[in-house]
């Protein structure tokens, strides 16, 4: 599968690959954390998280799974990325470090 | 405090919850849930500010996300298996709309082209074995056919208008059936575009809103409300299509018609009656409807579960019941029934248990495969669906048997509703009316309960059906595949003609009808026999024929009432009463279909004497209501004739002129009432009061006006002041006052100011307009009633030396039983409030004030036919019934 067909991603989707780059999280997990990342500039409302949540398992970017909680007898769902949704993060990063880095040697050469 | 908030916060949650797609909600909707509401505690902890961000965000958010959900599983959109026609047939199909529209917009083609077009259409569909396009010819042909037949068919009064319309709604249906036959193919041709094709499909409602719109800025209005509903249509188009159920798609698509159904009736000021055109308009946003239904059972009988087919049939018969509801409450007249009507009444009971028997027989094959919460919840559903037969055959029955007890050959009026009746109507209607509205619900519901069902053709008996469906495909040519079986097709036109022909009896012929029963129009109030105590008369008439007596009743002096037997005509629309012969006693002059009728007072006895104007084709007009005074200062009572409402001239096989009504003067002398040969105003006037408006000293007329024939029938013609210039000479005081039809209009000086305002009833808000002290008018901002309103009367109820207000209303819906009158009480300021107390009267009365039992007060009479009912005042403003 050509993971470039699937860039770029929304701002949402790109937050919650970094949400769940170093750990499976918990819906409300994911909220906190991406508000943690932006500095409070992304908030995202349910809707937003469970339709993008949805989009991501439906193409098998994630997994969604039962974690345990508390002395585990409770169950809550969390979900983590799968091989595919690394290397479309892995995609995604380096297409805006490619962009990045050409914005710098362009605003460099503008100033000069 | 804040746990109640959190609490409410969440129940609202859940209800923006269940707009998502069902899949969705099913998947996510706990979590969701739960994920908000550990949002919303944080939030909370840390103050009001954090609290109003999280649902900010949400709320924000809610609608974009809801509709991205429905979009994404857009995708999935499962579409027919297979199209009724091909490429061609499509093309075929097609063909006439792209006639209409050419013919609509560009240069008309002679009939004889098209009758050789059709003619073509025609050997073609012949040659295919009449195939599926030949539908849309169908239609065709009825809608430019219905402008070829004899003008002697046709006709120019309203009954003989049913033809065109059946005509008409004859060729609606099969137009609209053929159209979304072609629809379905370009569904099944290009799936990811099906959506948009039924953006075309609603030209139908849109050439309807532009039938009925009778103004420029209605029309804007109108179609405004139809491009909304057409986003809205798309829009559920879109959600229910991915719940895989097509049909419900086509039925999105029909929304707007129902929409722009409320759009007409609520933005289209002036309707003659909305709530006949609301019926009519919804029966035919209906319409294809049950084609579809047809077509789709044609299309996919057995193929989906089986329990489709189970919920398919109830659903219809939950339409079937609750269009016999409407029939019922809108369209049979509440205070009789014709023998037309009783002779339907089979066929109307039959339509309703066949309802019944269709909700009961698909409830019943469901339930067997239902878990026992599935089973419960159709019980609860089953039962609000039977109350809908329930209530609807109540009233009709009480109806039936007043007819029967009553023994009359034509027309019974019905004497009296129990008021328990009305009350058990109205809460059977509402829960009925809940049970329809849950029922699309109760059916998704049921449908997922039921997703296991097996799809056994075996079990369902359809194996041999699918057998004969493959081999009709095999029989499909390049023009597509003849489903249109002589058989097939006989049913099919069966089906259209029945459909048809119900929606005319219903929207159409049963209105006429209802429209024929005999009414009071106008009842006159004055000492007849010279014993002091104030007599009536009562001008009956009926809305086609002139065949209801006009009576006399004379008053004992306490307020009963008797029949004076005297014979003063029939079918009189308006009446006054006044001396015209200057002998000291009261005679009566009656306005009918054929001109003013005066009634000389001889004695006691009224002998009629001559017709005082003639129904000759040039005075247009064919109704008359009069008001009297001495317009020419010679001491001898005058009267301002006004007419309405115009009248259709054949001149020529194809042609009618429409004559406009004009109101006229008649000027008393010895004797007797001439006509002076004014003829003022050309705009249908239906009420006119007489007072010096201008403060000159003579009397002028506030005219109120109804329709006209003006502009191809004109429902919205404003108000007119004529003023007098003292010799009984009138002229156009220039001012146009209002926009509505109107049926009454009472001059007084009610704000104190010394000069006569006007209380103006109309079909809509009723208008107070505010005298200048010259004659010059301006609206008040007084809000009154917005019924439709017959009657207005200003007088001092209370004794309080300021003018308050009577006025007399016809209600609708579950309260066409009745009219009703308001009493709305001056503060001496000309700022009114209303009353409390409701005077409820027959359908077919009219409403009259004035002192009955001579104790000073004004008393409210009503009068229907022959028999009045009297509101005595207790001078502590309240009105209590006599018993005559």
């Amino acid at each position: 599968m050509d993971v470039k067909t699937n860039l770029p991603l929304s701002e949402a989707t790109f937050f919650i690959f970094l949400s769940l780059a170093p750990r499976p999280r918990h819906g409300y997990a994911i909220i906190k954390e991406v508000a943690a990342l932006s500095d409070d500039r992304v908030q995202l409302s349910t809707g937003t998280l469970y339709g993008a949540l949805k989009r991501m398992l439906d193409q098998g970017w994630i997994e969604r799974f039962d974690e345990r909680i508390g002395n585990g007898r409770e169950e809550r769902k969390a979900y983590r990325l799968t091989d595919l949704g690394r290397r479309i993060l892995d995609a995604e990063t380096t297409r805006l470090q490619n962009l990045v880095h050409l914005a710098r040697e362009q605003t460099a050469g503008s100033k000069s | 405090m804040i746990e109640t908030i959190l609490f409410i916060t969440i129940r609202l949650y859940k209800l923006l919850l269940s707009l998502y797609p069902a899949e969705f909600r099913k998947t996510f909707g706990e979590e969701m849930t739960e994920v908000f509401y550990e949002s919303l505690q944080t939030a909370a902890d840390a103050g009001w500010g954090d609290l109003r961000t999280v649902l900010g965000n949400e709320l924000r958010d809610w609608p974009v996300s809801c509709l991205r959900q429905h979009l994404w599983e857009r995708n999935r959109l499962l579409l027919p298996e297979s199209s009724f026609l091909s490429g061609w047939g499509a093309v075929a199909a097609a063909l006439p709309f792209l006639l209409y529209f050419f013919m609509s917009f560009g240069p008309s083609i002679s009939r004889e082209v098209l009758l050789i077009v059709f003619g073509v259409a025609m050997v073609a569909a012949w040659w295919q074995r009449w195939p599926g396009w030949f539908v849309s010819w169908l239609g065709f042909l009825i809608l430019f056919g219905q402008n070829w037949l004899p003008y002697s068919l046709l006709g120019a009064g309203p009954a003989l208008n049913s033809l065109p319309r059946l005509l008409n709604m004859l060729s609606t249906v099969v137009f609209q059936t053929g159209w979304l036959a072609v629809m379905y193919w370009v569904v099944h041709r290009w799936p990811r575009y099906g959506v948009l094709v039924f953006l075309p499909s609603l030209w139908m409602p849109w050439a309807f809103s532009m039938e009925f719109a009778s103004e420029a800025m209605t029309a804007v209005v109108s179609n405004a409300v139809f491009i909304v509903s057409a986003l809205i249509a798309v829009t559920i188009s879109v959600q229910r299509t991915s719940s895989g159920d097509v049909w419900l798609l086509y039925a999105g698509a029909l929304l707007p018609g129902g929409l722009l159904t409320l759009g007409s009736v609520l933005f289209t000021p002036g309707m003659v009656n909305a709530w006949v055109d609301f019926g009519s308009h919804l029966m035919q946003a209906l319409a294809p409807f049950a084609g579809i239904l047809l077509l789709q059972s044609l299309n996919a009988w057995g193929r989906e579960h089986i329990a489709q087919r189970f919920t398919h049939r109830m659903t219809a018969g939950a339409l079937l019941m609750f269009m016999a509801r409407l029939t019922m409450v809108h369209l049979y007249g509440p205070s009789g029934l014709t023998a037309f009507q009783l002779s339907l009444t089979p066929v109307l009971t039959a339509a309703g248990l066949l309802g019944v028997l269709l909700v009961f027989s698909g409830g019943w094959r469901l339930r067997t495969h239902l878990e026992p919460a599935g089973k419960r919840h159709l019980t609860v559903m089953s039962v609000m669906l039977i109350l809908l037969p329930l209530l609807y055959y109540a009233p009709f029955l009480t109806n039936i048997v007043n007819t029967l007890i009553y023994d009359q050959p034509n027309f019974i009026r019905l004497r009296t509703v129990p008021p328990a009746l009305q009350t058990v109507d109205s809460v059977v209607f509402a829960i009925g009316l809940v049970g329809l509205l849950l029922l699309p619900l109760t059916i998704g519901w049921l449908r997922r309960q039921t997703a296991a069902f097996p799809t056994s053709t075996e079990q369902a008996g359809l194996k041999a059906w699918r057998q004969r469906r493959r081999e009709r495909r095999e029989t499909r040519n390049r023009f597509g595949t003849a489903w249109l079986s002589p058989k097939r097709l006989a049913l099919l036109l069966a089906f259209t003609i029945l459909l048809a022909g119900g929606i005319f009896f219903v929207a159409v012929f049963l209105p006429l009808q209802l429209k024929a029963e005999p009414y009071t129009q106008q009842i006159a109030l004055g000492d007849l026999d010279s014993d002091g105590h104030l007599d009536a008369v009562l001008a009956n008439t009926m809305r086609l024929l002139p065949h209801a007596e006009n009576r006399i009743l004379y008053n004992d002096g306490s307020g009963h009432f008797s029949d004076g037997n005297q014979d003063i005509g029939e079918g009189g629309t308006g009446v006054v009463l006044l001396d015209s012969d200057a002998d000291g006693d009261l005679d009566v002059v009656v306005g009918g279909m054929i001109g003013g009728i005066e009634f000389r007072n001889e004695n006691g006895r009224f002998t009629p004497d001559d017709i005082i104007t003639s129904h000759a084709p040039e005075s247009g007009a064919s109704q008359f209501y009069f008001h009297t005074g001495d317009l020419n200062g010679d001491g001898i009572p005058d009267v301002f004739m006004a007419g309405c409402c115009g009248t259709g001239i054949s001149r020529a096989p194809e042609e009618m002129e429409w004559v406009a009504p004009v109101n006229r003067v008649l000027l008393g002398s010895d004797a007797g009432l001439v006509d002076s040969g004014q003829a003022l105003g050309v705009r249908g006037s239906q009420a006119v009061a007489l007072g010096d408006v201008d403060g000159d000293g003579d009397l002028d007329a506030f005219v109120g006006n109804t329709q006209s024939n003006r502009e191809n029938m004109r429902n919205d013609e404003p108000n007119e002041v004529w003023l007098n210039d003292g010799d009984g000479n009138f002229s156009d005081s220039g001012q146009l006052l209002g926009d509505q039809r109107t049926y009454a209009v009472a001059l007084g000086d009610v704000d104190g100011d010394g000069d006569l305002d006007a209380l103006v009833g109309n079909e809509g808000a009723d208008e107070l307009w505010l005298n200048d002290g010259e004659g010059r008018f301006t609206l008040s901002d007084q809000p009154w009633s917005k019924r439709q309103t017959l009657f207005v009367f200003l007088v001092d109820l209370d004794g309080d030396g300021d003018l308050d207000a009577v006025t007399g209303h016809q209600l609708t819906g579950s309260f066409a039983w009745w009219r009703q009158g308001l009493i709305w009480w001056n503060d001496g300021s000309g700022r009114f409030t209303r009353g409390e107390q409701r005077i409820r009267f027959l359908p077919n009365a009219a409403l009259a004030v004035g002192d009955v039992n001579g104790d000073g007060r004004p008393d409210i009479i009503s009068g229907a036919l022959d028999e009045v009912t009297v509101w005595l005042n207790e001078g502590d403003g309240r009105f209590s019934a006599v018993d005559q």
